[in-house]
C-alpha cells in the first residue's frame, strides 16, 4: 500500500450539533439556626422549586450544614466546581448567583482578548510570504 | 485617501509604480531630486512608514463596473496564502462535477496559467524544471527490445556487475535505466559490496555530531512524509 | 436529626424481627419500590442493607457505621447482592433524569432504558439487564451514518485512511470522549446499591465486556494461524467492523512489507499482553479506580465501557424514537465533531505515486518546476516548487531543499486528489429513505428529487 494512515481523534465543539449545559449539579447548603441563612431558607422555600423545574439538566441537592454560612456549589462537566458563599443574601440575590453558576462553563476565569476562537481552518488561509502577487511600492 | 496620496513618499511611490516594472518590491528614492536619507535614519522618517493602501482599495473603478458609477463595487483582494488541499485542481475534477463545466472554457483557451508571483500570466514551459528524469540524455530511444536483448542484458549484468553497470547497459541497449533495473537485478553480494559496505565503513568513522545530524535528517524526512513539517 | 435516627432504628428493628418476609410492616415502606426480584437473580447474603444494619454489629464489612450515618436512600432488601440496580430505581435517580434532560432526549425514552444503557456487560453479565444489545444496535447505526457520510463526501479516500477516519470519528476513543463530555461519572464499583445514574463497569472481570462487534468468521483462525497478509477490507468483512486504535489491535496482523515497524509493535504488544496477564491473573494486583488514571488496561476498559454507553444511548434512541431521530442524534453528537482529514495521510514515495496516478488517469506525466526561491546560498533557503501536469498545476510546496519542496508538492497534489469532495450539499442515502417512503405512501404523487447517484471513484492507487 502506498498510503499509510495516521490516527487522529475528532474534536468536539459544544454547541455545534448539540449543546450540553456544562453545569451538571448544584449543591445548596443551609443552616436552620443561623441568621446568615435566612435568605437561603427563603430561597429554598419559595424560588428553588421553580428554578429546579426550569432546569431539569441540573441535579439539585439541598442539605443542612449547621452553624455554617450558606453555600451554593456548582459542579461542572470538566470536573471543576465553583462554590459561592451566599451569607446574608436576599432570595433574589441568591437566584442571581444560581444563574451565574448555571451559565458558567466551569473553566477558570480568564481574560478573553480575541473576539473569535475556532479550530476551523481559516477560509482565507494563513498568510504566507511565498505566495500571492505581492504589492509593489 | 487623498491626504495619503499627497504625501511626498506616497507620491514618489506612485510615480515609481508607473515607471518601474511591477515586480520590483524595493522602494527606491531618486537621490538626485530629493533629500537623501541613509538607511540608518530611514526608519525614523514617518512619511516612509505611511504606506499607500493597496491599489484595489483606491477609488479606481474598474472598467466593468464603470457603467454603474456611484454604486458599490466588489473588492477582491485575498491575502497571499498557500493553496489548500481542499481546492481540487481542474484536472482532478471528475467528468460529472459542475465545477468542471464552470472552468472548462477558461482552461481550454489559455495556454498559460497564472502563478502566484507575477501579475502577468507566465508561460509554464519557461519555468525551470528540477530533477527531471526525462532529459534527452536519459530518455529511452529504443522502446522495442527483443527477448534476446533482455536475455543478453541479464547475462552481462550477472556476469560482471561492476563493469556492466545499470547506466552503461542502458546506454548500450538504448533503453531507460528503470527498464534495466526491471529486467535484471544484480546479486545480493554485489549490492552489499556497492551500496552497504562502503557506507558502513564511512559510518564507522562518523563522530557523535555527524551521527546525530544524520539521524535528525532521517527523522525530518519521516516527518515530512507524514505531513508534519 | 436525633429524632429521625431513632425512628429509623425502630423501623430497622421491626424489619429485623422477620427479615425479608413480605408481610412485615416494613413491606409498606418498600411498597413504592415494586421490586422486580422475580427477574433478578437474588442471592442470600448478610449484606449491608439498611434494615439489617441494626441487628448485625455496628460496623459493617465496609467499615460504615450505619447507626451514625444512615443511608440516604432506603434500598429494597438484598439490593447489594444484585449485580446492577433495579430498573424501578431509575425513576428516583436525580442524576439519571438530569442526564436525560441534558441530552435533550425525547420523553418517549423511559428512564429505565437510560438506566440500562449505563450498565456495562462487565458489571452485569445478564443480557436482559446490561446494555450489550442496545450497544450493538447503536454501533451499527453510528457506523452506518459515519461510513455513508465519508463515502459520499470523500469518495476517493483510500481504504486505510477511510478506516482511520472512521476510527477517529466513530471509534471507541471519540465515543469515550463524547461520554465524558456528557458528564458521565463512573461508579467506584458496580452493584445493586449504586445510583442508577452512574456508569457501571467492572475492572475485575474485564473478560466479560463486549470485546468487539461483528461476526467473526471461522476463516480468521486460519488466517491468524498462517500469518497471512490481510487487507483492511478483509479485516472489516471477516472480523470486526469497528476499528480500534492501533495500540489495541492485535499484533498478528503483520505484513512482510513493513516488517521492522511491526516487529517493534509486536514487542510493545507483548509487553502489553504481559501487563494484561498480570492484571487479570494475580490477585494481588492493585485495583485502580475507574477514572482516567490507572494502568493502560484499566484505561482501555474504561474507554470501552464509556464508548458502549454512547452506542447504547444511540440504540435506545433508535428503539424508542425511530430511524430519523437516531440519525439526527448521531449527526448532532458524533458527526458534528471536527476531524482534520488532511492530517491522516502518510506517504512513502509521493512522487512515484503521483506519476502512477497521472499514468492511470492518462494525464501528462508530472513535472516539478521551480516557482521561486530565496537564499539559495544562505543558511535558510526556501524553494517553492510546483508540480505540473501539462499546463495545469496540481500542487505546490515550499521547503528548505529542492527535494523537500518537490516531495511536499507531490504530497499536496496527492492529497488534493484523494480529498476530492463533491460538496457539502450532497445527499447521503439515508436522506432519501424517508422521502421514498413518503412517496410510496402518497401513491402516485408528483415525484420530487429522489436519489441522485453520487460520484463513485474507480478505487485507490495500488502500488508497491
Amino acid at each position: 500500500m502506498a498510503v499509510k494512515a495516521l490516527h487522529a481523534v475528532s474534536q468536539g465543539r459544544n454547541g455545534v450539533g448539540a449543546f450540553i449545559l456544562q453545569c451538571k449539579k448544584i449543591d445548596l447548603h443551609y443552616c436552620d439556626w443561623a441568621g446568615s441563612s435566612r435568605g437561603m431558607n427563603g430561597f429554598i422555600k419559595s424560588l428553588l422549586p421553580k428554578f429546579a423545574a426550569a432546569h431539569p439538566q441540573i441535579e439539585f441537592t439541598v442539605s443542612p450544614r449547621p452553624t455554617k454560612h450558606p453555600v451554593a456549589i456548582g459542579h461542572y462537566i470538566n470536573g471543576r466546581s465553583k462554590p459561592i458563599c451566599v451569607r446574608n443574601m436576599e432570595p433574589y440575590e441568591i437566584l442571581k448567583k444560581l444563574e451565574l453558576l448555571r451559565d458558567a462553563s466551569g473553566e477558570k476565569l480568564k481574560k478573553v482578548t480575541k473576539p473569535v476562537r475556532s479550530i476551523n481552518q481559516s477560509v482565507r488561509g494563513i498568510w504566507s510570504p511565498y505566495h500571492g502577487n505581492g504589492m509593489s511600492l | 485617501m487623498e491626504a495619503t496620496l499627497s504625501r511626498p513618499a506616497a507620491r514618489c511611490s506612485c510615480l515609481l509604480k508607473t515607471t518601474t516594472p511591477s515586480t520590483s518590491r524595493v522602494l527606491l528614492l531618486p537621490s538626485n531630486q530629493q533629500q537623501t536619507r541613509q538607511k540608518s535614519t530611514r526608519a525614523r522618517h514617518k512619511a516612509s512608514l505611511n504606506i499607500p493602501p493597496h491599489p484595489s482599495f483606491l477609488s479606481n473603478p474598474s472598467p466593468s463596473s464603470s457603467s454603474q458609477s456611484g454604486s458599490t463595487t466588489l473588492i477582491f483582494n485575498p491575502p497571499s496564502s498557500a493553496p489548500s488541499v481542499f481546492q481540487t485542481p481542474f484536472k482532478f475534477l471528475p467528468k460529472t462535477d459542475p465545477r468542471r463545466r464552470a472552468t472548462l472554457a477558461k482552461n481550454l483557451f489559455s495556454s498559460s496559467v497564472t502563478t502566484n508571483f507575477a501579475t502577468q500570466p507566465v508561460d509554464v514551459s519557461s519555468l525551470p524544471t528540477i530533477f527531471d528524469d526525462r532529459s534527452p540524455a536519459t530518455t529511452p530511444k529504443n522502446h522495442s527490445l527483443t527477448k534476446e536483448d533482455v536475455e543478453e542484458m541479464r547475462r552481462l549484468r550477472l556476469a560482471d556487475p561492476v563493469k556492466n553497470s545499470v547506466l552503461s547497459l542502458a546506454r548500450q541497449f538504448g533503453c531507460s535505466v528503470m527498464f534495466v533495473m526491471m529486467c535484471v537485478q544484480a546479486g545480493k553480494e554485489h549490492r552489499d559490496k556497492v551500496h552497504v559496505e562502503p557506507h558502513a565503513a564511512a559510518r564507522e568513522r562518523w563522530g557523535p555530531k555527524k551521527r546525530e545530524a544524520k539521524e535528525e535528517r532521517k527523522r525530518r524526512m519521516e516527518m515530512l512524509l507524514r505531513g508534519e513539517i | 436529626m436525633m429524632k429521625r435516627l431513632r425512628i429509623e432504628r425502630a423501623a430497622g428493628q421491626l424489619l429485623v424481627a422477620r427479615p425479608c418476609g413480605p408481610s412485615t410492616p416494613g413491606a409498606a415502606l418498600r411498597s413504592s419500590y415494586k421490586c422486580t426480584t422475580s427477574q433478578v437473580p437474588v442471592r442470600h447474603s448478610s449484606s449491608s442493607s439498611a434494615a439489617e444494619a441494626e441487628h448485625t454489629p455496628l460496623y459493617e464489612e465496609d467499615g460504615t457505621d450505619h447507626a451514625r450515618f444512615p443511608p440516604l436512600e432506603k434500598l429494597p432488601p438484598n439490593t447489594s447482592a444484585l449485580p446492577s440496580p433495579l430498573p424501578s430505581r431509575a425513576l428516583e435517580s436525580a442524576k439519571l433524569s438530569a442526564l436525560h434532560a441534558r441530552l435533550s432526549l425525547s420523553p418517549k425514552i423511559p428512564l429505565q432504558t437510560l438506566a440500562r444503557t449505563l450498565v456495562d456487560a462487565s458489571a452485569d453479565p445478564n443480557p436482559y439487564f446490561n446494555n450489550s444489545s442496545l450497544a450493538f444496535l447503536g454501533a451499527t447505526i453510528i457506523n452506518y451514518h459515519a461510513s455513508e457520510w465519508f463515502m459520499v463526501h470523500y469518495p476517493r479516500l483510500p481504504m486505510e485512511v477511510l478506516e482511520a477516519a472512521m476510527t477517529g470519528l466513530a471509534g471507541p476513543t471519540p465515543l469515550d470522549r463524547i461520554a465524558k463530555a456528557w458528564g458521565i461519572e463512573p461508579a467506584a464499583a458496580p452493584g445493586g446499591e449504586v445510583d442508577p445514574g452512574l456508569l457501571q463497569f467492572s475492572l475485575d472481570q474485564p473478560g466479560e465486556t463486549v470485546r468487539g462487534f461483528g461476526y467473526t468468521r471461522t476463516v480468521v483462525d486460519k488466517i491468524n494461524k498462517n500469518n497471512w497478509q490481510r487487507s483492511v477490507a478483509a479485516r472489516v468483512i471477516y472480523e470486526d467492523n469497528l476499528p480500534a486504535l492501533p495500540s489495541t489491535t492485535k499484533a498478528k496482523q503483520t505484513t512482510p512489507a513493513v516488517a521492522e515497524q511491526e516487529e517493534q509493535q509486536q514487542e510493545e504488544q507483548q509487553q502489553d499482553d504481559s501487563e494484561v496477564d498480570y492484571a487479570e491473573t494475580s490477585p494481588a494486583a492493585p485495583k485502580f479506580s475507574p477514572t482516567s488514571y490507572g494502568s493502560s488496561t484499566t484505561r482501555e476498559l474504561s474507554e470501552k465501557a464509556h464508548a458502549n454507553f454512547v452506542r447504547a444511548v444511540v440504540g435506545a434512541v433508535f428503539a424508542h424514537c425511530g430511524r430519523e431521530a437516531a440519525k439526527s442524534f448521531v449527526k448532532a453528537h458524533v458527526l458534528s465533531r471536527q476531524l482534520d482529514l488532511e492530517r491522516l495521510f502518510a506517504f512513502k514515495h509521493p512522487t512515484l505515486e503521483l506519476a502512477m496516478l497521472c499514468a492511470r488517469e492518462e494525464f501528462d506525466p508530472p513535472v516539478a518546476r521551480l516557482l521561486s526561491e530565496t537564499g539559495r546560498l544562505s543558511r535558510t533557503p526556501v524553494f517553492v516548487v510546483g508540480v505540473y501536469s501539462g499546463n495545469e498545476k496540481l500542487g505546490e510546496g515550499a521547503g528548505a531543499t529542492l527535494e523537500q519542496a518537490r516531495l511536499k508538492a507531490a504530497m499536496h497534489a496527492l492529497k488534493a486528489w484523494y480529498l476530492y469532495s463533491p460538496g457539502e450539499g450532497v445527499k447521503v442515502p439515508s436522506d432519501v429513505l424517508g422521502q421514498e417512503e413518503e412517496e410510496a405512501a402518497a401513491a402516485g404523487g408528483k415525484k420530487k428529487g429522489g436519489w441522485e447517484p453520487v460520484y463513485i471513484d474507480i478505487g485507490e492507487l495500488i502500488s508497491r
